[in-house]
């Protein structure tokens, strides 16, 4: 039962990030629609060679930011949706253990359950829920991709794993967004901290291109793992650099979040 | 056996004390109240107990166990009802009162439905829709289904109907018969007198007197205020010292009894009598004069 109670919780975090998630890819959708009504001159065939001549000059134009590729320029329409999921990401992180706070929690508190099952079990949900707006994501947008575009299987493979890199970023961001969670007295502070920890990551990611020596920042930058056409041109892998980076970002943030929130007593100060 | 022993615990929250140095141990069995004004310890010794804070000083013990390292031990052993159940769950009566006892095993179905029945409680009704009473009272339901041998209720009386509260008294009454432990937090100088063995009162974070109810008279301590011819005289022959007033009228607080106040009184020619019930400044008042002190100097 205590399952359930979490579970409850679970979803309806889970349907407060997918609602936005969902009406921006209903959005994305539509635009793709009107590509393919007016865009194309013969549906189903390979995509490009069924494009109108004005939209092959537009693509020709965007091409140079997309490093030549314009399908990169319709993959690139899912990036408000990755950044609104992030954000849901950061925000539900810095809810996490104390959103319930004097609430539900309180009884929660007062039955024999330790701390650290608390903690885990949150947790552990937290990443699973990063898991599922993932691959929900990456379903409904390779969807889109395939329906309207018929790109090659190795073209999606390369889509595909942006989802895989964003998730393992997002595990990050939910670490310390969970650190946060722990150590603010309420659920709205931990929130906004979450959020403004991604907004300061996605301006860190923007200091290699003013100052190259620390050029391996790239990839705390949000916007950067919305990018299709990097994963199309670079290759999808971490170094072990970045490895060690967001691994070890995530491992301290998790367990500090853990001993604080050991430590953490209910805000709340009473007579 | 103790049930609860505060070893010189103290607790400094940001900008104020909560408790300073309370030393004071409940004996298992025994009918406990903490008697308080606001902001005078009473929720933060139950916060104490069940390790949503930590102490900033001495130790908290419950059946020995020591409330921040045993914190799960304790809270398998003793049942707790918080002054108010705030926060929101579509979860049904029945399924949060199964999540509630689930600890404890499975749950009694039939005495489910009887405590239900006995409190009002509609099973299928979902927790938002429930008043802050209906609540109170779901949690209460669920401590009485795990049947700990300690119970702690902060201020149980808050937000219930009188013969609510009654229902709850006569609970706890009944369970307090049966061995349990019983501790309960409240303002009201009646609950403690009329139901408590033992009891505490705190004012301002620190513990003024802890012991058995029976001979802490200054609990009885009422307000008299009379006009009568010789009034003072009434007053001194009554006892008091300490009183304000005129040969005319005179008020003070009276720990004796009300036998003797009327015979007393019986002897003078009254025109006004106004006795009050207990009030938690009248037994802070009396508390200090017992004390030593002087009755005004008692703040509340």
């Amino acid at each position: 039962m205590k399952l359930k109670y979490e579970t409850r919780r679970f979803f309806t975090a889970l349907f407060a990030a997918f609602l936005p998630c969902a009406i921006l890819t209903a959005g994305v959708y539509i635009i793709y629609y009107f590509c393919f009504l007016r865009g194309l001159t013969t549906p189903l065939s390979y995509w490009y060679a069924g494009l109108s001549d004005a939209w092959k000059l537009f693509l020709s134009v965007l091409s140079p930011l997309d490093m030549g590729d314009p399908l990169a320029f319709f993959a690139r329409a899912f990036v408000p949706v990755y950044l609104v999921e992030s954000i849901c990401v950061a925000v539900t992180a810095g809810r996490g253990l104390t959103s319930d706070e004097g609430g539900l929690s309180e009884l929660l508190y007062a039955l024999p359950v330790s701390r650290a099952s608390v903690f885990f079990t949150r947790f552990s949900g937290g990443l699973l829920y990063v898991l599922l707006l993932n691959l929900l994501l990456c379903g409904v947008s390779i969807g889109g991709y395939c329906i309207f575009f018929h790109p090659t299987a190795s073209y999606l493979l390369s889509y595909g794993i942006i989802f895989f890199r964003i998730f393992l970023f997002q595990c990050v961001v939910y670490a310390i967004g969970t650190l946060y969670s722990a150590c603010t007295r309420t659920s709205g502070a931990g929130a906004l901290w979450s959020a403004l920890t991604l907004v300061f990551l996605w301006l860190l990611g923007l200091v290699p291109s003013y100052l190259p020596v620390v050029n391996f920042l790239w990839f705390v930058s949000l916007p950067f793992y919305a990018m299709p056409e990097y994963a199309f041109r670079l290759g999808p892998y971490y170094s072990l650099l970045q490895i060690v980076c967001l691994g070890g970002v995530f491992v301290l943030c998790t367990l500090a979040a853990f001993f604080a929130y050991r430590r953490r007593e209910f805000p709340t100060e009473r007579g | 056996m103790l049930a609860i022993d505060f070893q010189y615990a103290s607790k400094e929250y940001r900008h104020r004390t909560g408790l300073e140095e309370a030393r004071f141990s409940v004996e298992a069995g025994s009918f406990f109240g903490i008697l308080g004004p606001s902001q005078s310890g009473k929720s933060t010794i139950v916060r104490l107990l069940f390790d949503y804070i930590h102490p900033t000083g001495g130790d908290v013990l419950v059946f020995e166990w020591n409330s921040v390292r045993d914190s799960v031990r304790i809270r398998q052993a003793a049942g707790y009802v918080p002054a108010r159940v705030t926060g929101h769950s579509r979860m049904t009566v029945h399924d949060l009162l199964v999540f509630l006892c689930s600890s404890a095993g499975r749950v009694d179905e039939a005495r489910l439905r009887e405590l239900c029945m006995k409190f009002h409680l509609e099973p299928r009704a979902r927790f938002d829709a429930l008043e802050d009473g209906e609540r109170k009272k779901l949690v209460f339901v669920s401590v009485l289904l795990r049947d700990p041998p300690l119970l702690v209720l902060d201020e149980p009386s808050l937000g219930l109907a009188p013969f609510e509260r009654e229902a709850v008294f006569a609970e706890l009454t009944r369970l307090h018969e049966n061995g349990s432990t019983v501790l309960f937090t409240t303002r009201s100088v009646e609950e403690i007198v009329r139901y408590c063995t033992h009891a505490a009162i705190l004012q301002n974070g620190a513990v003024l007197r802890a012991g058995e109810v029976r001979e802490m008279d200054f609990l009885r301590a009422r307000r008299v205020t009379f006009t009568a011819d010789g009034a003072s005289e009434a007053a001194h022959a009554l006892g008091i010292v300490n009183f304000q007033g005129d040969d005319r009228s005179v008020s003070f607080t009276y720990t004796g009894s009300i036998d003797t106040l009327v015979k007393t009184l019986a002897q003078f020619t009254v025109h006004t009598l106004r006795i009050e019930e207990p009030t938690m400044e009248s037994v802070l008042v009396a508390n200090r004069v017992s004390e030593g002190g002087h009755p005004h100097e008692a703040e509340v």
